[in-house]
């Protein structure tokens, strides 16, 4: 038998307080009883449902509160007891009878629970409820304990029965979900039988009936308010020689008791408990605020007594200094610790507990705490949901264009869970249908693909109208109706859709698509979001139906099918994950990192940057490239084209994150040098990136190396070939400080013409670093007339400072970097036209991009596709007689052959050319063992750059030829680490496996939206061609850690069932993922995404 | 008639604490206490924070433990007792079960779990004694992994400061199980009396 009908008055139950106000609506003989399920109110009518078959009555889950109480109000004007139950933004839909229904009364009696929710437990407001009441001329009842909630609802009853007016006893979670020993009283058997006594005047609201019922209505008031001073739920208690006096209703009225207890002042202060907020004692309230100077009033959320009160005392004259929100807060729950200290400031009494030291606690521990928010369970349909819709809706978005980013209006229920990462389903949240009304609005004001979401519960509730209304009004929207059969949030009751009632009777059971159908929505179609490819197709077709569109996505509760195959004692088929299929990200290399010729960690720097670590990550960078202010100039950063993030909007912008960190290594003092010191001395031919990276390497090894560099500068390329306005020298020579701090010694203008020597005058290995400083020659007739120069040395000149003339017309031949880097610094330097001639066609062209762009905007003119034949001139240069070509097969370097097309030879003027077709190095050091190739680069093993010579190593462009600097500084550091080795005696040869590479479509993506990346400032290219100031700026902190934010970690890539879905089952154990089969509810949908099919059936 | 006596039970959704405290308060009423409690519903299954509270004796009013007047808790997962521990009493008892339950944010990194270490050291600080017990693995030798919560109950019933009868603890399980169980979670509330009063 169901417990709340025990019918022994006088025994006590420990009850939930909702179940303490269920039994007061029986014992009270309740025939009728509607509500709409919301916490924390939906117990009371779950137990009302499981009463009324016994006790012959009718209980209803009506399709939402306006409708409940309508029900329940139909009842109480036909003679009989009904009660409506809602939680207080409930009463807000049914905010419209209410107002009216006062004017009307009862003919029987009628009792409205509403619940509120102080603190938002489960709600989206915290609003007082009481003000409504006080609007609608409705009484209201407040019980301070589950006792109180149960006799209230008693005599409620009684008062509305006698009054003729309804009555509304507001609850709060505090008493609703609170228990308390609950003494039981008589069981009313009255049965009534219904009957409508028309009354035309009374109960039809025109305008005439308004004004002729509010003045009755106003009449009744008055009446409850003489009786309110007699309920004995308001009862005043003076203290003899009390100074102050205290005002409290409801939780508050507890937590007073409880405060005035501890602090063992009870009987020093006057306390006046409310039971009635509305219509209040007033002549207790006299009584009271006469009594004492200083009044509290203990209060929680709004200041609805204490406003009134405070009106009474300004009528009445009363000399009383009243606290309220003064000392109290106004969001959120009362505590008796915070009533407590509101007393004692009053009072001026000591506090039984140190408040601040458990302040202090809290304080400390909360950051420790792991998150712990209420989730959607394990196999629920709603996940799967969500990541059908955020998947194929961000596609569709990508296609519209770059900046392009839904709007997913969401709902109140269990699917709101979806809110957190990874799903981040909704956008907007506020109250039951508006998901599909914002939607409406949304359509008419943004430019982007809208899809609204809500349940079925929520559907029959409040999402047909706004569903007509897209009809109606044209909005072009996608409306998903997340049907998984039941209202599970609040305790999975019964909605329209299930085909059963509150009392578990068959009935017609209503679909969401034959409703929406005949509302006119022409696209509406039904999927299971389980299977989730076809529910992604049919995501797909609603987003791009032209019109309103509705898809139902139906598939049972996970919960209520769990119970339906226990009860058919069905087995849930359990998922595992196959851990030898299983692949985690860790075994497999990011391509930013793969493409970086240093090694850079750039995932790891770039978490470092993220959290705002710019020194720890500055610590990393340097851990592969010891110069990253130059490297964040002069790279032509291959990661870039290889971030992953790239196919989603734009690349990260690693080059300039890593420029960051050499920024802001300027500001800090040089490393010290390492405390080891080795013996062996070690010899690096060349003061370039290679020679020095690897000193840099070597001296932090602790050995001792001097460097011997040929120029009167160090620096290699870096110095003599790469333009100011790209590199400006002082950062250079800050760098090369740097090393040089760590004890490298630099010996300037020392040429180096045998390697031997220096192993004689005792360096026991030596690195050739001498990098690629000779020009080839045109090999065209004419190359030695006066103002023809390699660009190499035209570069260095400039560098130098040398005086260095340039024409009015320059000719520049060449495609690479060298070519493009002359034809800007010789229109720094004078010329007011400057020409280059490529050979090949742009695509072929070796040089970077971004390089050929900046000197197009600098009025560099290309012409492609020519070849010089000829120089022209009397031992002065006049110009250049050219060949057209045509491409032809590929040659060996992979790129199609320049053929000459006979008979186009033309002529183009110039006074200066420069020759960039091509760098050797100068290797004044061969022979037998230390071998040059035929292209004339030395020759070095590529793995360990051991050269045939013991001892002797080889890198950098004196290698490959012309590379990237940052090939050179992974050189450096590679050398570096085979001498080390060469030393000790250990083999040279390291075996690298070829990991895997992170591919895009690995990634977990959901939630990621388009953000463009940062960008720093430019000189203009007319600002630019003034002088060699630098041309890009760098990022700030600021900017640096919102850029890092956008990068994919592709390092987490390919956990794709944590990641993208965050089911509870899947945990991670010993490092390994792992399905937990006690919580596996079997849904497929993470073995649907895993890209590995590494999750299979147990 | 005791005048105070304010007992937390903390845990994740779906453990059964609020059944803990269903039974232990309708155990009290059966005995003639007097009693109030709170709870925060609906988290069973969806894997939140749940804790309630249970306060026996005369001079008890309010639903809620005020801070720091806490004698005893009961958790059934070590960070939910963390989660809690402003309510405690210095001179608290406490006992813990001390296997992990890890919440999705975690899996995520977009929240850390603290080690059991940190998280005993910090309870220790605040209380006088606190007992760790592995519930589940009671819940194993009582042979059914779903009474953890009742080894908890039967901890809590060990340290004797209830003053509710074994055998009303006992009866109100007989009647709230099916039949089929029932012996399991006897079996495991002894095996929890015993855990608690070994250590």
């Amino acid at each position: 038998m169901q417990k709340l009908l025990t019918d022994s008055p006088g025994k006590a139950m420990f009850l939930l307080g909702n179940e303490a106000i269920a039994r007061g609506a029986i014992e009270a003989g309740v025939q009728i009883a509607a509500a709409y399920p919301g916490t924390p109110s939906s117990e009371i009518m779950e137990n009302m449902a499981s009463v009324a078959k016994d006790l012959g009555i009718h209980v209803e889950w009506s399709t939402n509160e306006k409708v409940a109480f309508e029900v329940a109000f139909a009842a109480s004007i036909s003679g009989l007891r009904a009660l409506a139950a809602m939680k207080h933004v409930g009463l807000n839909v049914a905010h419209d009878p209410i107002m009216s229904a006062s004017y009307i009364g009862v003919t029987g009696a009628m009792v409205l629970l509403v619940a509120d929710d102080p603190w938002a437990w489960s709600s989206q407001n915290e609003q007082d409820s009481r003000y409504v009441a006080r609007q609608g001329y409705l009484p209201v009842l407040e019980p301070s304990s589950a006792q109180e909630a149960k006799d209230m609802m008693v005599d409620a009853f009684d008062l509305s029965e006698e009054f003729g007016h309804l009555f509304v006893i507001r609850s709060v979670t505090r008493i609703g979900h609170a228990r308390g020993d609950v003494t039981l009283g008589k069981i009313s058997k009255e049965r009534r039988k219904g009957s409508f006594k028309k009354d035309r005047l009374r109960f039809v609201l025109t305008p005439l009936g308004a004004r002729i019922n509010r003045p009755k209505m106003i009449n009744r008031i008055e009446e409850i308010k003489k009786r309110a001073n007699t309920l004995p739920y308001n009862r005043l208690n003076l203290a003899s020689g009390a100074r102050l006096g205290i005002i409290a209703a409801g939780v508050p009225y507890s937590y007073a008791q409880e405060a005035l207890k501890w602090m063992g002042i009870g009987d020093k202060i006057s306390v006046l408990k409310i039971g009635t907020p509305y219509p209040l004692p007033e002549d207790l309230v006299k009584g009271l605020l006469t009594s004492v100077p200083e009044v509290l009033i203990v209060e929680e959320l709004e200041p609805f007594l204490e406003l009134h009160i405070k009106a009474i005392a300004q009528e009445e004259n009363i000399p009383v200094k009243i606290y309220g929100k003064d000392l109290l807060p106004i969001v959120g729950e009362l505590s008796t610790g915070k009533v407590m200290k509101a007393i004692a400031s009053l009072t001026g009494s000591e506090l039984p507990v140190d408040l601040g030291e458990i302040e202090k606690l809290e304080t400390e521990t909360a950051p420790l705490l792991p998150l712990r928010p209420p989730a959607l369970c394990a196999g629920c349909p709603h996940r799967a949901s969500f990541y059908a819709i955020k998947t194929i809706s961000r596609k569709i978005a990508r296609e519209i264009g770059k900046d392009i980013v839904p709007v997913y209006p969401g709902d109140i229920g269990c699917y709101t869970l979806g809110n957190p990462p990874p799903l981040e389903s909704n956008d907007v949240t506020m109250c039951m249908g508006a998901s599909f009304g914002l939607a409406n609005g949304f359509s008419h004001s943004v430019d982007v693909p809208v899809i609204a979401h809500l349940g079925d519960s929520t559907f029959f509730h409040a999402g047909i109208p706004p569903m007509i209304n897209a009809v109606f009004n044209k909005a072009n929207i996608t409306m998903v109706v997340l049907d998984n059969g039941t209202t599970a949030m609040t305790g999975f009751q019964p909605d329209a859709g299930v085909g059963f009632t509150a009392t578990g009777e068959k009935t017609v059971q209503l679909r969401p698509e034959n409703i929406a159908r005949a509302c006119g929505v022409e696209f509406v179609e039904v999927m299971d979001p389980f299977d989730l490819k076809t529910a992604m197709e049919v995501i797909e077709k609603a987003i791009r139906f032209e019109g309103p569109s509705l898809v139902v996505s139906r598939r049972l509760c996970a919960q209520e099918a769990q119970r339906e195959k226990k009860k058919l004692k069905e087995e849930i088929i359990h998922y595992r994950v196959d851990q030898e299929k299983c692949v985690k990200s860790k075994n497999k290399m990011m391509p930013c990192s793969a493409a970086c010729p240093a090694g850079n960690d750039i995932p790891g720097i770039i978490n470092l940057i993220k959290i705002g670590k710019i020194k720890e990550a500055l610590e990393l960078v340097k851990e592969t490239n010891p110069m990253p202010a130059v490297l964040g100039r002069v790279c032509y950063h291959p990661c870039e084209t290889d971030c992953n993030r790239g196919q989603l909007d734009e690349a990260m912008a690693i080059h300039k994150l890593e420029r960051l960190l050499g920024d802001y290594e300027a500001n800090l003092p040089g490393e010290e040098a390492t405390e080891a010191r080795r013996e062996e001395k070690v010899a690096i031919i060349g003061s370039g990136p290679a020679g020095l990276s690897c000193a840099y390497y070597l001296a932090k090894m602790g050995y001792p190396v001097t460097i011997f560099e040929s120029l009167s500068v160090a620096g290699g390329m870096l110095a003599v070939g790469i333009p100011e306005y790209r590199l400006p020298k002082d950062v250079l020579k800050e760098e090369i400080k740097k090393i040089e701090g760590l004890g490298v010694e630099i010996r300037l203008n020392t040429q180096v013409s045998s390697v031997d020597d220096l192993m004689n005058q005792g360096y026991k290995a030596v690195f050739v670093a001498v990098g690629a400083h000779k020009s080839m020659n045109l090999g065209a007739p004419g190359e030695d007339k006066e103002g023809v120069i390699s660009a190499l040395s035209f570069l260095r000149e400039v560098s130098l400072g040398e005086q260095v003339i340039v024409g009015e017309k320059t000719a520049v031949i060449g495609g690479g970097n060298a070519a493009i880097d002359a034809a800007r610094v010789a229109l720094r330097h004078g010329a007011k036209e400057v020409s280059i001639i490529y050979r090949r066609s742009r695509v072929e062209m070796p040089a970077s991009d971004e390089e050929i762009n900046a000197a197009e905007e600098e009025g560099v003119n290309i012409t492609y596709l020519a070849a010089p034949t000829k120089v022209l001139g009397d031992g002065k240069l006049t110009g250049l007689e050219c060949t057209r070509m045509e491409l032809g097969e590929p040659d060996e370097s992979g790129r199609k052959r320049p053929v000459p097309i006979k008979g186009s030879e033309f002529n183009v003027d110039a006074d200066t050319l420069i020759v960039a077709i091509g760098q050797v190095p100068e290797l004044p050091f061969t022979d037998e063992q230390l071998k040059a190739s035929p292209k004339g680069t030395l020759t070095a093993d590529a793995g360990t750059l051991a050269t045939g010579k013991p001892g002797v190593f080889g890198g950098g462009d004196a290698v490959t030829g012309p590379a990237m600097v940052t090939d050179a500084i992974g050189a450096g550091r590679k050398a570096a680490n085979s001498i080390d080795r060469y030393l000790r005696g250990e083999s040279l040869t390291v075996t690298q496996g070829e990991a895997p590479i992170v591919s895009y479509e690995e990634l977990s993506l959901t939630g990621i939206e388009s953000i463009p990346r940062a960008e720093a400032d430019k000189l203009t290219a007319a600002e630019r061609v003034k002088g060699f100031a630098e041309i890009e700026s760098g990022f700030t902190e600021e900017t640096a850690v919102a850029e890092a934010k956008r990068c994919l970690s592709c390092d987490v890539g390919s956990e794709k069932c944590i990641m993208l879905l965050a089911c509870p089952a899947i945990i991670r154990d010993d490092g390994k993922t792992v399905i937990d089969d006690s919580m596996c509810d079997g849904c497929t949908v993470c073995a649907q995404v895993c890209p590995y099919n590494a999750i299979v059936q147990e | 008639m005791i005048k105070e006596l304010n007992i937390l039970i903390a845990g994740v959704g779906g453990q059964g604490a609020i059944l803990m405290s269903e039974l232990l308060g309708d155990a009290a009423v059966r005995d003639g206490l007097r009693i109030r409690g709170s709870e925060v519903l609906g988290m069973a299954v969806r894997g939140g924070s749940v804790f309630s509270s249970l306060r026996m004796g005369s001079d008890v009013y309010g639903p809620l433990p005020p801070l720091g007047k806490c004698d005893i808790m009961v958790s059934l997962e070590p960070s939910e007792a963390l989660r809690n521990i402003t309510f405690l009493s210095k001179l608290a008892l406490v006992i813990v079960n001390t296997a992990i339950v890890v919440p999705f944010t975690v899996s995520l990194g977009i929240s850390k779990y603290p080690s059991l270490e940190v998280i005993m050291e910090k309870l220790k600080g605040v209380s006088s004694k606190v007992i760790p017990l592995d519930a589940n693995e009671l819940a194993r030798e009582a042979g059914n992994p779903r009474t953890a919560n009742i080894a908890m109950l039967g901890a809590l019933y060990g340290t004797g400061k209830v003053p509710i009868k074994e055998e009303t603890l006992k009866a109100e399980i007989e009647e709230r199980f099916p039949p089929k169980i029932v012996p399991a979670n006897h079996k495991a509330f002894d095996l929890g009396i015993k855990a608690c009063q070994q250590v």
